[in-house]
């Protein structure tokens, strides 16, 4: 066979390959697929350890904070826009939440809930009113409010009121991300706007020119999004009771690197399923709970994120709407 | 400042290069130039000496071909219409549109011809409520203003852009969202929307336009130039709209789902539709319009009764 033939053969198995990748089942199984092998891999490497009964206890006690949060930013990026800030909105949200805890539960949980929904409105106003794309806006949001963070915790951490550790029971955590994960399956799957979402994804000059009123969606799913954050900021503090000058840092970070991982492209539009969420958040704790045991340091760990996450980009990415990052 | 222009081609001339020249102002086409090559329809169809010919000749070149669109409407009867159905008033976009006005009626096919920077594919876009900077009126019978995309569509009005991948459809999208995403408020119950419902709707109007696909799951971007314009339709038909403005609907397009359209369209204006056709080709406007406004440099500048006597230099006269 002649070096052309070659090429033309390699190029052959890489365009079915590309097609495979394109197709909607590939991008529902292929995440499971991925599950599975990095569970397999570390119940390997750590000699079973990682699927002991203490340590799922321990895992799933870690999947809630991420799971709730990964739900609004799952919508935003399903419209093709990122967002930086969700790190530094749960920080806020949390200290919010603890300030408030003295006084009510509930009115703490609103607190934390009308924090975010002020920096979702900061955020939107930005990237929809003044045109600049999302993940510039969000970053700069970030900045902003990860200083905001250092400045209310410089002397010590925010401390919630103690009986708030109280709340800590799986009973708690885990009806709240259900009820959650419930209400966003059921909009994004049975109501006008979850189909909005994903035209908005696909095209956003086309869903203006069938309709759908984008800036207003856009902006309000800015304001959503942090609003769910400012939810699991809740849970945030249940889980420790305070929070520290990084509390919330590379929040974002594992956002982003657990919804890609569940399958979802960066560009979002219609490929964008919902188990996206709950395949990729479980992958990514598995992920990092598995480096941890196999005693990798956290350099190390961050690293090899890293280039995981650069290499599902790059498999899953639609060349075709690359240029639609807003 | 053209002046400018002539004096630099006049010297690079004398310097021994050469200047091609694409103009479609045929006065300095014949002052400034030795030769003049026609072109239509991507083919060269004469080269003269500019010398020895008059304006007349080069717009009987441009023209110069015999009609031959068996498949545009036949009736030729003088179309009475009396019920408006849209008004626009001193219409203007800045740079685009100069102050345009005029009527649409209940089941006409009004046309808009002219040059392809005449403005004449911005004014679907105002009607449309999606042009920027709209200044002037878009008034329904019942009074409506169109002020934007959201109350037109409310409103019964549909619009196929000249852009089919970009404004016309969510091309990276489903067949199915693409055609019921402006009916969804129809489909829904109580707020919720069914999926299965969804399928059977896209299914039923892909069906009726006879869209060539595997399913309609399929991403609109798989189809062809033709069956992606029939789900661009679909979606209109869909939703029962009133008023369609169609731009450039055959563009790029094969002869048979040309001849679809133009039957469809013949088919809507029987159901008492109204359609505005803004199309660059002179043949399909004569052969389709009840009416044809031709533009020229953002105004309306002439305008046409369907008959069967006219003839494409008829409406090349107004535009240049």
């Amino acid at each position: 066979m002649t070096d052309l033939q070659n090429s033309v053969e390699i190029n052959g198995v890489k365009n079915k390959i590309q097609r495979y990748l394109e197709k909607p089942i590939a991008r529902s199984i292929l995440p499971v697929i991925g599950l599975v092998v990095v569970l397999v891999m570390f119940t390997m490497l750590t000699g079973g350890k990682i699927i002991s009964p203490l340590n799922i206890t321990l895992l799933l006690d870690e999947v809630y904070v991420l799971m709730i949060a990964s739900i609004g930013v799952f919508f935003i990026m399903t419209m093709g826009c990122l967002d930086f800030s969700q790190g530094s909105i749960l920080g806020i949200a949390s200290i919010v939440f603890s300030y408030l805890s003295g006084f009510n539960i509930l009115l703490a949980i609103v607190g934390a809930i009308i924090a975010g929904a002020i920096i979702g409105t900061i955020n939107g106003f930005f990237h929809v009113k003044r045109k600049i794309p999302s993940f510039i806006v969000t970053i700069c949001t970030m900045f902003l409010f990860r200083g905001l963070i250092a400045y209310l915790t410089t002397n010590s951490p925010v401390y919630a009121v103690s009986d708030i550790l109280n709340y800590n029971t799986v009973l708690v955590k885990l009806i709240s991300t259900v009820v959650i994960l419930l209400l966003a399956f059921l909009v994004f799957h049975f109501t006008k706007l979850g189909i909005y979402l994903k035209a908005i994804g696909a095209g956003e000059i086309g869903s203006r020119f069938a309709g759908v009123d984008v800036d207003k969606i856009k902006w309000l799913m800015y304001i959503v999004a942090v609003m769910i954050t400012g939810f699991a900021a809740f849970i945030n503090v249940i889980e420790v009771g305070s929070v520290t000058a990084s509390g919330g840092s590379m929040f974002e970070t594992e956002i982003l690197i657990a919804l890609v991982l569940g399958g979802l492209p960066i560009t979002g539009g219609v490929m964008a399923r919902f188990s996206n969420i709950i395949t990729g958040v479980l992958t990514y704790k598995v992920l990092s709970a598995g480096l941890n045991m196999i005693g990798l340091t956290t350099q190390t760990q961050q690293l090899i994120e890293g280039v995981i996450f650069l290499l599902v980009v790059a498999l899953f990415s639609d060349r075709k709407s690359l240029h639609i990052i807003k | 400042m053209a002046v400018v222009l002539y004096k630099q081609m006049t010297r690079i001339k004398e310097e021994g290069h050469t200047v091609i020249f694409i103009t479609h102002d045929l006065d300095e086409l014949i002052r400034w130039t030795d030769r003049i090559t026609v072109m239509r329809d991507g083919v060269v169809v004469d080269t003269v000496d500019s010398g020895s010919v008059t304006e007349d000749d080069i717009k009987r070149l441009m023209v110069g071909r015999e009609l031959s669109g068996h498949y545009y409407r036949t009736d030729y009867e003088k179309p009475i219409f009396k019920e408006t159905v849209l008004k626009l008033s001193n219409v203007t976009v800045p740079g685009q549109i100069d102050n345009i006005s005029f009527k649409l009626h209940r089941g006409e096919i009004l046309g808009i011809g002219g040059l392809s920077e005449c403005g004449m594919h911005e004014v679907g876009k105002a009607i449309f409520g999606a042009s920027f900077n709209r200044s002037g009126d878009v008034i329904l019978e019942n009074g409506v203003k169109i002020n934007s995309i959201e109350v037109a569509i409310k409103n019964g009005i549909a619009y196929v852009s000249k852009d089919r991948d970009n404004e016309s459809l969510i091309v990276n999208d489903t067949i199915s969202d693409n055609i019921c995403i402006t009916s969804l408020d129809d489909l829904k119950e109580h707020n919720i929307i069914f999926n299965s419902r969804l399928s059977k709707f896209a299914n039923k109007y892909a069906e009726v336009l006879s869209v060539k696909m595997e399913n309609v799951n399929q991403l609109v971007s798989d189809l062809s130039g033709g069956n992606k314009q029939k789900v661009a339709l679909a979606r209109w038909i869909a939703k029962n709209s009133e008023i369609f403005i169609l731009d450039s609907p055959t563009r790029g397009i094969d002869v048979k789902v040309k001849a679809d359209i133009y039957d469809l369209m013949t088919e809507m204006k029987k159901q008492g539709k109204s359609i505005l056709l803004i199309s660059e080709e002179i043949l399909e406007l004569i052969g389709m319009c009840d009416r044809i406004l031709i533009m020229k440099d953002g105004k309306i500048n002439g305008e046409f009764m369907r008959d069967i006597n006219l003839t494409e230099e008829d409406l090349i006269m107004k535009m240049i």
